[in-house]
């Protein structure tokens, strides 16, 4: 029972999750303050905003770079053909990506030359790659022999964390330059990682196989559940954390052109409660039952061979082990183009790096702020090799409060049979925004004081 | 601001009207259709280790060639009893009385077949005694009963039986056990009694008048401990049996071994002073039923020279004088034996007979055969009864099947294989395949292997083979074992002798994912 609870924490941790989201589109909408999650420089339109419990922000990503539903499940086709063609396009860089972000907890406000922001987000994460050799072994034509598997590199990681964070950006240089850091306390609540996965069964001839395992996969978290007393604060507050810092900065060139870079998730988590290893390392060969005629011993020669075969993986359970994980860092670099105070066109870079491998993101969208009852952006995202993602979002603000909506795939959730990448991040949050631009200059014409924000004027960004 | 929403959702209507039909109820036609080759089998065969087995009836001779050693002792047994017993007497009639108060006479002792004896102790028996008086006295009457050939602890044997006052019959024994009899009278004679009867003297004035006394003597349970003398010359028929004589390795072959050395050594152990011929009886039964009579010849056992004294004698069958080459060509796996035993074959001639309570004659079995041979169409027919796969309903589970099968094969002989697969009903052939399992290795001229023969074989089964597999009841095996050159060669076997059978799977599935 034990087992299945652990089990099942994995599994809903796979089935709610999400992280490593491509956010093409939140990037340059500062209408929400959930922009800062990607860039903590990133100018704020609000005075004041608080984001309130759990609903603030909810955020679903899904990317499948392999395959969508209908490259399997067309109507009227063949699924055994479609398997393999399915299987024909997938490589070591198929990835398979499901994130969850809830903001548990979030405010802001500005300072005189600054913003600060703090509060607490919940992250659940899915990240593997498509085991793409178990695709062929099962669906090609060719390529199709288990005993010619070869899993060394097959990645997957699962974690369910909270973090703690606390962001400040202060303005610079006539307020053209704005710069952010936020910290984040981390703390672990699940978490499992393949650190190895060297498995390879072959055949060095007919009559032999030859079994390679070097597997180290690390976990934490999961094993709590199989204790006698559930305790939930001590699964909600394990000994798992760490800290990670977000970096950014934007740059007000021109009238016309602002740029904008962020670094965000450097950082680790050391993992102390609950881990338990699965470790195999051994080489072995398999030439089926072993038997000496002369000896007439067949009688468990079946079961010596299938013991031979358990004891040649040597797989063991290992409790205890502290370990620490890097979280999965993310780059984004943008430039903005400003027709005017209300248009606004834009470019954006955006790379997430796992295990040592860098998964690329491309996008150009445009920001609509209307007014600030309404804005609006769109966009178009080549998203890790995955065309065809046309986003959009609003933010609609009635009275204080703030209803956001948007997806880098909207058409992905009409046409989801076509769906490789989407995401889907909606929320209320409650925004105070104070004077308007053009009250303040009256106000300030009318006192025959000058205004600050007379070298503000050209950062279409704070329009608002 | 309405336009552009018309806008967007004249899209979004135009995207879902683009976008295509899914069904996910194709789900149940996905086929999984994974190959893998699994090592199935290797199996090793050094002919050095048949001879660990402590029950091995192979052994190694000094060269490290293998020689086939059995050897079943006591096959036959005739004891003391089975070669000499003594009847027992019909009574000797002896009569007394007043006027003749005494009386001897000599009477020959009964036995059996002529048997003539000269002398005998007796380690057992009674003497009975019946006396019937034609009156009674008033006082006690004794009779003294005397064997004047017969010696206990060195003196004549006599003994006192007492008839009763008033009393006119008398029924009593004696023991008489450790009593030596000399049958001879000096030489003269055989199976001689000297018996004598007399009322004693002190009791003869007791006599009525007249009367008679009728003594009736019998020699009863007569055991011998020595006996010496001619002992007859008869034929008796000796015990039948059985025994297992499994050859390891080839013990469930049939037929077609063919040693170019083959002998069979009855050996016996005689302390029995007489001479005796045995007529054998051995059949060999194989794995099939076959029986195959040894025909062997009679064979002398040589008469103990004297009391005490085991004589061995030795009888070798060879292909000169038997039948063996095709008896143990035949693959026994059940000797049966019969056979009977002559006593004094040639009559009375020779020497005297003697025997003793101990003395038995013992017939040991042994086989001591250089593994040297030639093997032609040695067979094995074995079927495995209740064989059944279950396909769980998916008889497409597998699209094709490759059995492979590699030897390294160290031994010079060659294994054909056929597998034929039969009808869980009718028992008929609906399909099989043959394959050469072993290629012989070349030996030189003196019949040694001088390099592994390697064969490399594979069995495709094909939807057809497979539906006739899942349907089988049974599976029967058919193996014929040749030697070198097609069971031509004469091969020798040697301990260094290895053989390496690797075997494995190549597996085509064909999975359908609803079936499971």
């Amino acid at each position: 029972m034990k087992k299945i609870l652990s089990t099942l924490s994995l599994a809903a941790a796979i089935v709610f999750s999400a992280s490593a989201q491509s956010d093409m589109l939140l990037y340059n909408f500062n209408a929400i303050s959930q922009s800062l999650h990607t860039n903590p420089a990133m100018p704020q339109q609000t005075k004041v905003w608080v984001g309130l419990p759990a609903i603030s922000g909810l955020s679903t990503h899904y990317h499948n770079s392999g395959f969508s539903a209908v490259d399997i499940f067309e109507a009227n086709t063949d699924i055994n053909a479609n398997l393999r063609n399915v299987t024909a396009g997938l490589d070591a860089s198929s990835q398979l990506a499901v994130n969850q972000t809830v903001d548990l907890l979030g405010i802001g406000f500005s300072l005189k030359k600054g913003f600060v922001s703090l509060g607490a987000t919940q992250h659940i994460n899915l990240t593997m790659d498509i085991p793409y050799q178990l695709f062929q072994v099962m669906f090609s034509e060719n390529n199709n022999s288990i005993t010619q598997l070869d899993l060394s590199t097959f990645d997957l990681e699962i974690s369910n964390r909270t973090a703690f964070y606390l962001g400040y950006q202060h303005r610079f240089l006539n307020e053209k330059l704005t710069l952010g850091v936020r910290a984040n306390y981390l703390i672990g609540q699940q978490h499992a990682y393949i650190e190895r996965s060297n498995i390879s069964l072959t055949n060095d001839s007919t009559y032999t196989i030859n079994g390679r395992s070097d597997i180290l996969v690390r976990s934490a978290g999961a094993s709590a559940f199989e204790a006698d007393a559930i305790e939930p604060m001590n699964i909600a507050f394990a000994d798992n954390t760490g800290f990670s810092f977000n970096f950014g900065a934007h740059y007000q060139l021109s009238d016309k052109w602002s740029f904008s870079a962020s670094v965000l998730d450097i950082g680790s988590i050391t993992y102390n409660d609950y881990t338990r290893s699965y470790v195999s390392d051994s080489e072995f060969e398999f030439r089926g039952i072993e038997a000496d005629l002369a000896a007439n011993d067949f009688g468990d020669a079946v079961d010596r061979a299938v013991d031979s075969l358990e004891a040649g993986f040597n797989f063991q359970e290992v409790d205890g082990d502290s370990y620490s994980r890097s979280l999965m860092p993310r780059i984004f670099a943008a430039a903005n183009y400003h027709i005017n105070e209300k248009h606004t066109f834009g470019a954006l870079y955006h790379s997430r790096i796992w295990n040592g491998e860098a998964f690329h993101d491309f996008g150009v969208n445009y920001q609509g702020r209307l007014s600030r009852t309404f804005q609006f952006t769109a966009g178009y995202s080549m998203i890790n090799g995955t065309a065809h993602n046309i986003g959009a979002g609003f933010d609609l603000k009635l009275g204080a409060f703030q209803l956001y909506l948007m997806s880098d795939n909207i058409f992905g959730m009409v046409d989801y049979g076509g769906l490789q990448t989407t995401n889907f991040r909606f929320g209320i949050n409650l925004t105070f925004y104070g004077k308007k631009e053009k009250k303040k200059k009256q106000e300030e014409a009318k006192t025959n004081t000058p205004s600050q924000t007379n070298n503000e004027s050209n950062n279409f960004i704070n329009y608002f | 601001m309405k336009k552009y929403l018309l806008r967007v959702s004249l899209l979004g209507l135009i995207l879902v009207s683009c976008s295509k039909e899914l069904d996910f109820d194709m789900v149940d036609d996905i086929a999984i259709n994974p190959s893998g080759t699994i090592p199935l089998a290797t199996l090793t065969l050094n002919l050095g280790d048949l001879v660990n087995d402590i029950d091995s009836t192979i052994v190694v001779d000094p060269d490290n060639s293998l020689r086939i050693y059995y050897r079943q002792d006591s096959v036959f047994t005739y004891s003391a009893s089975d070669i000499l017993t003594i009847p027992d007497q019909d009574p000797f009639d002896l009569v007394v009385s007043e006027a003749q108060p005494f009386f001897r006479v000599g009477v020959a002792l009964g036995t059996i077949a002529g048997a003539q004896l000269g002398a005998a102790t007796f380690s057992s028996g009674t003497i009975g005694m019946e006396i019937v008086a034609s009156d009674s006295a008033m006082s006690d009457i004794r009779f003294e009963l005397t064997f004047y050939n017969a010696t206990l602890n060195g003196q004549t044997y006599s003994d006192t039986f007492s008839l009763e006052a008033l009393q006119r019959n008398l029924l009593d024994s004696s023991i008489i056990n450790g009593l030596t009899f000399d049958f001879s009278d000096g030489g003269t004679r055989v199976n001689y009694l000297d018996i004598g009867i007399k009322v004693l003297d002190a009791d003869t004035a007791a006599l009525p008048s007249n009367a008679t006394y009728l003594c009736g003597v019998a020699l009863k349970n007569l055991g011998l401990e020595v006996a010496s003398g001619f002992f007859g010359q008869r034929v008796q028929a000796a015990p039948s049996g059985n025994f297992n004589f499994d050859i390891n390795g080839i013990a469930n072959f049939a037929g077609g071994l063919y040693l170019t050395n083959p002998n069979l050594t009855l050996i016996t152990k005689s302390t029995v002073g007489l001479p005796i011929r045995i007529t054998t009886d051995f059949d060999g039964q194989n794995s099939e039923g076959t029986l195959v009579s040894l025909n062997a010849p009679p064979f002398n056992i040589l008469s103990s020279p004297s009391p005490g004294v085991v004589q061995e004698s030795r009888f070798s069958l060879n292909a000169n004088n038997s039948q063996i080459t095709n008896f143990l060509a035949n693959i026994p796996q059940t000797i049966l034996y019969a056979g009977n035993i002559s006593l004094n074959p040639d009559g009375n001639v020779g020497p005297p007979n003697f025997i003793a309570s101990s003395s038995n004659v013992v017939i040991d079995f042994e086989v001591s055969v250089p593994m040297e041979m030639r093997m032609e169409d040695m067979r094995l027919d074995q079927t495995i009864e209740d064989f059944s796969i279950s396909a769980g309903g998916n008889e497409d589970f597998f699209e094709k099947l490759t059995l492979y099968f590699n030897s390294e094969n160290g031994l010079p002989l060659d294994l054909n294989l056929r597998v034929v697969l039969q009808d869980s009903v009718t028992a008929d052939s609906i399909g099989g395949f043959e394959i050469g399992l072993l290629n012989a290795a070349p030996i030189d001229n003196n019949g040694r292997v001088v390099a592994p023969a390697i064969a490399d074989n594979q069995v495709v089964f094909d939807q057809t083979l497979i539906r006739a597999l899942l349907r089988s009841g049974s599976l029967r095996f058919i193996a014929s074992v040749n030697s070198t050159n097609n069971g031509q060669d004469v091969v020798k076997m040697y301990t260094d002798y290895d053989l390496v059978i690797r075997a494995a799977i190549q597996a085509n599935s064909n999975i359908k994912v609803n079936s499971l």
